[in-house]
């Protein structure tokens, strides 16, 4: 356990930097955005919070390969490698979250910033231009609620996201160059044969497909809380999946 | 101090089978030296024993516990690989502090007093770091470690005289003041011959030989005169290997010497040198003109 958090550590530590570098970026680019909206009126930065769950995903997927390395540099046991490297993204997630809500906030002081929470599941509160695009999100007075949602939406999202980053690494370091050309090919294979094959299947099928999806994610109970939960399940299926490629990982040098 | 036992290890990459039933000891406060020719299996065995990879099949257990299982015996090793593992961007102090959170008897007092005595510089970034200094970097962390076993796997790589110097003194002054076990994988016997207790030679995927120093050069003797009278020395006699030098034949000889025979002959009788030892024993293997 000890090395499990020294891992955590370690990896929250390498993390630092980059995490002040996104930041920085991020907020000089609402910042500016918010400058060019006020001179051209019409822009906004609807779900600009997106881009949190982007750079989350990264850190998953760069996690693997020099921590692993490392790790077998220490005598790490893959064990604590593995509990260290995948729990390490938990406390970015929440903090950028929060830092995330922090900014948004601020900057609504000056200019419509609606979350993603509030782009996804209260479409509702958001008043549009007439461009269609949003400019404010109206008040109900619930503005603390959903701030909290925003916050949880935002973390639980990107945790699982860092978990899903964290195992295509682990897939990938264990795949040899065929088997990463394969997996690079087969998403994509399969988005061509579904809109192939989509118009031609019963629609007593494609129907209870999308109502599955939309159930599982949040659509049709506009509520954030099925799809935090599906993404959790999704993000904990697949992290087992890294455990059993990280357990007989080797190191390939 | 710990021991390690490895009974009947063997490991191959697809179909080519790099180390076949291999049973060894390293005894705790000796040091080693594992030698063996090129790709002959001296870094898969090291990496077995610190699990950076996996076994077909075999045991390696230290001081009795089983590596991989719990009980964690692998703290009371550390193993400088050939191989680049530390993050490239990484400072030299950096990487020493990390390591005394991964070893805690790690030495940070050690650690500084050789980084002043290689000329490293602490703040520097492991990828900016020449061949030399990489290597440098390894050895002090391996040296500083406060690991029971310290595991070298070629230590000496783009290190210049004076500081193979330095590090062969480090060694020796280590060994003398905790009585470590030192493992050193390396091609320069040579340098290392003085430092050596004991030496495992893999040849052909199995252990050729796993003694001590002096009880391997003790099986051998060199014989070396007149090409007619060392021929009727070496005649019923096992010949490892003979080198003609115009009307002059040595040769290196299994078994012990016969000093009265070779003194009627007038003949001369050497222990033979540990390196020309090995290159005599695994010549087999190519490399020979």
């Amino acid at each position: 356990m000890k090395h499990t958090l020294t891992v955590m550590r370690y990896n929250l530590s390498d993390s630092l930097r980059p995490t002040a570098i996104f930041f920085s970026i991020y907020t000089a680019f609402v910042l500016l955005n918010a400058l060019l909206s006020y001179l051209i009126p019409g822009g906004n930065t609807v779900g600009s919070d997106l881009a949190i769950l982007i750079f989350l995903f990264v850190c998953g997927v760069v996690g693997f390969r020099y921590n692993f390395f490392f790790a077998m540099a220490n005598n790490i046991s893959r064990r604590d490698f593995f509990l260290g490297t995948a729990l390490s993204g938990l406390l970015p997630s929440i903090g950028s979250a929060a830092v995330m809500i922090v900014i948004n906030r601020l900057i609504s002081l000056f200019y419509p910033m609606p979350t993603l929470y509030t782009l996804c599941f209260e479409r509702e509160r958001l008043v549009f231009g007439p461009d269609g695009i949003a400019i404010v999100a109206q008040s109900a007075g619930k503005e603390a609620l959903t701030l909290l949602m925003s916050f949880l939406f935002l973390a639980v999202l990107g945790f699982s996201i860092y978990l899903v980053g964290f195992f295509i690494s682990a897939l990938f370091y264990r795949m040899n160059k065929l088997l990463r050309m394969t997996l690079w090919i087969i998403p994509w294979l399969l988005v061509v044969l579904l809109s192939l094959l989509w118009p031609t299947l019963p629609q007593s099928f494609t129907g209870s497909v999308i109502r599955f999806f939309a159930a599982i994610l949040g659509i049709t109970s506009h509520s954030a809380w099925p799809a935090m939960g599906t993404a959790m399940v999704l993000a904990l299926l697949l992290t087992f999946c890294g455990w059993l490629l990280t357990r007989r990982a080797v190191l390939k040098k | 101090m710990a021991t390690i036992a490895i009974h009947g290890l063997c490991k191959s990459y697809g179909k080519t089978e790099v180390l076949r039933d291999i049973d060894l000891t390293f005894e705790e406060g000796r040091i080693y030296g594992l030698l063996g020719r090129n790709g002959v299996g001296k870094s898969t065995l090291l990496n077995l024993i610190t699990r950076r990879i996996f076994p077909d099949r075999g045991e390696i257990a230290v001081d009795g516990v089983p590596v991989g299982g719990p009980g964690d015996p692998l703290r009371k090793i550390y193993c400088m690989s050939e191989a680049a593992l530390y993050p490239e961007n990484m400072r030299v102090a950096e990487l020493y502090r990390w390591t005394a959170d991964f070893y805690p008897h790690f030495d940070r007092a050690r650690a500084d007093r050789l980084t002043a005595a290689f000329g490293l510089d602490p703040k520097k970034r492991i990828k900016s770091l020449s061949t030399g200094y990489a290597s440098i970097v390894k050895l002090i962390v391996t040296l500083s470690s406060g690991a029971e076993v310290l595991i070298f796997d070629e230590p000496v790589l783009g290190l210049d005289a004076g500081h193979r110097s330095l590090f062969y003194k480090e060694v020796l002054s280590l060994y003398g003041e905790k009585g470590c076990t030192v493992v050193l994988s390396t091609h320069i016997i040579e340098e290392i011959s003085d430092l050596l207790e004991s030496v495992i030679i893999l040849e052909d995927c199995r252990v050729l030989a796993s003694e001590s120093v002096d009880g391997l050069l003790e099986r051998y003797h060199c014989v070396s005169g007149a090409e007619g009278e060392v021929m009727g020395y070496l005649s019923g006699r096992e010949v490892v290997h003979t080198e003609r030098m115009g009307p002059y034949l040595s040769a290196t000889v299994a078994g012990p010497a016969d000093r009265q025979q070779a003194d009627r002959l007038n003949l001369t009788l050497m222990r033979p040198k540990l390196q020309d030892l090995f290159i005599h024993l695994t010549q087999g293997k190519g490399g020979t003109l």
